[in-house]
């Protein structure tokens, strides 16, 4: 084994669960989202000799699995609009995770998710990264944006969320 | 691509030695065949060359080898800006940031460049500068003044010309015009709310 084959093995087996979050927030079926980990693989191999060390390495490894994920939506919709397939312990944080009433915990995901693909795609890649609990400098670094720009829009997008939610029942 | 240990259990740990073998299988495969491409090229303009150029047959006169030299140079620039183009959309940095990405992306897939104008231009003249001159120095249209044959040859070569680019550019619209004015507003949102 070379040291690229090491670093390799390393990254990937330090942001495994990070690129298996993107995979299935992006693609809605099981086959797609592990199309989608594989091209991430790919990718992170092939960016590997250009890594110089500028951006954290979880930063980096974002930065590929979104960029993937979107061309792998544009190859399946060049409108680049997709649909978000929340992760139920992420999506509670958003609804807030009082799992003690099921049906209420399951509505509340139901319609949360139906919220968040009425979103833009911009807002779509933002509230990705917020549900992996990425702060505004970290998210800023992956989009390529300010933090200004970052936290205006996650205020923007979280305020017509609950604008959109009834009457405010739910904690965004 | 995908690799052999495909799984549906997503929490399943993928085999990395396996997914590292079969990249490296990739990467191995993709330079055989640029380096294949490359080889067809040189041996084109090699095959043209011999031919147009260094063939020995006395009828060949001092035009049809400056013409032939002139098709080996179309062919040549014709190689290295595909190859170019190939190397660079295949490069894409998936490493950069979003915005940069998709800026990218809108770039490669918009109907014109700067580069692209300039090679159109440059290639279409001097294809119409050789294709001229072939036919004035033939037989064929021998019973018309030079006038008439430069006029005739330029319809003709600007109406392919001008067919050609028809068919260009309604594939382009079909295929490419959708993503750059989706990538336009994408660009736009995120670009919208920087103080």
């Amino acid at each position: 084994m070379n040291s690229k084959d090491i670093q390799y093995k390393q990254i990937i087996e330090e942001n495994q669960s990070r690129i298996r979050s993107v995979s299935r927030y992006y693609a809605g079926t099981s086959d797609d989202s592990e199309d989608l980990y594989q091209e991430i693989l790919i990718n992170v191999w092939r960016g590997l000799e250009k890594f110089r060390g500028d951006a954290q390495l979880s930063t980096w490894v974002y930065r590929i699995a979104v960029n993937t994920a979107l061309s792998f939506v544009n190859k399946k919709n060049k409108y680049l609009n997709f649909n978000t397939y929340l992760d139920d312990g992420k999506a509670a944080n958003l609804v807030g995770d009082d799992r003690e009433d099921s049906i209420v915990h399951e509505k509340q995901l139901e319609l949360m998710s139906n919220l968040i693909n009425q979103l833009s795609v911009v807002d779509k890649i933002i509230m990705s990264l917020v549900l992996e609990e990425l702060n505004t400098k970290e998210i800023a670094e992956i989009v390529g944006i300010t933090e200004t720009n970052v936290r205006v829009k996650i205020h923007r997008i979280k305020e017509e969320l609950r604008e959109k939610v009834k009457g405010g029942q739910y904690d965004i | 691509m995908t690799f052999n240990n495909k799984t549906n259990n997503l929490e399943e740990p993928v085999n990395l030695d396996q997914v590292m073998d079969s990249l490296k299988k990739l990467d191995s495969r993709n330079k055989k065949l640029m380096h294949g491409m490359y080889i067809v090229y040189v041996v084109f303009a090699l095959i043209y060359t011999g031919l147009l150029i260094l063939n020995p047959d006395p009828e060949l006169g001092l035009n049809r080898r400056l013409q032939g030299g002139m098709y080996v140079l179309i062919f040549s620039m014709s190689a290295i800006y595909f190859r170019y183009h190939f190397r660079k959309n295949k490069a894409v940095d998936y490493s950069a940031p979003v915005l940069e990405m998709l800026t990218a992306a809108r770039n490669r897939h918009k109907l014109w460049t700067k580069g692209t104008v300039c090679f159109i231009i440059a290639l279409v003249g001097l294809t119409d500068i050789v294709v001229t001159w072939a036919i004035i120095d033939d037989k064929f249209l021998a019973d018309y003044s030079l006038i008439i044959k430069i006029l005739l040859v330029q319809a003709v070569y600007f109406i392919t010309m001008g067919i050609s680019f028809l068919i260009g550019y309604i594939t382009w619209r079909r295929k490419s015009m959708p993503l750059v004015h989706n990538l336009n507003r994408i660009i736009e949102e995120l670009k919208k709310d920087e103080g």
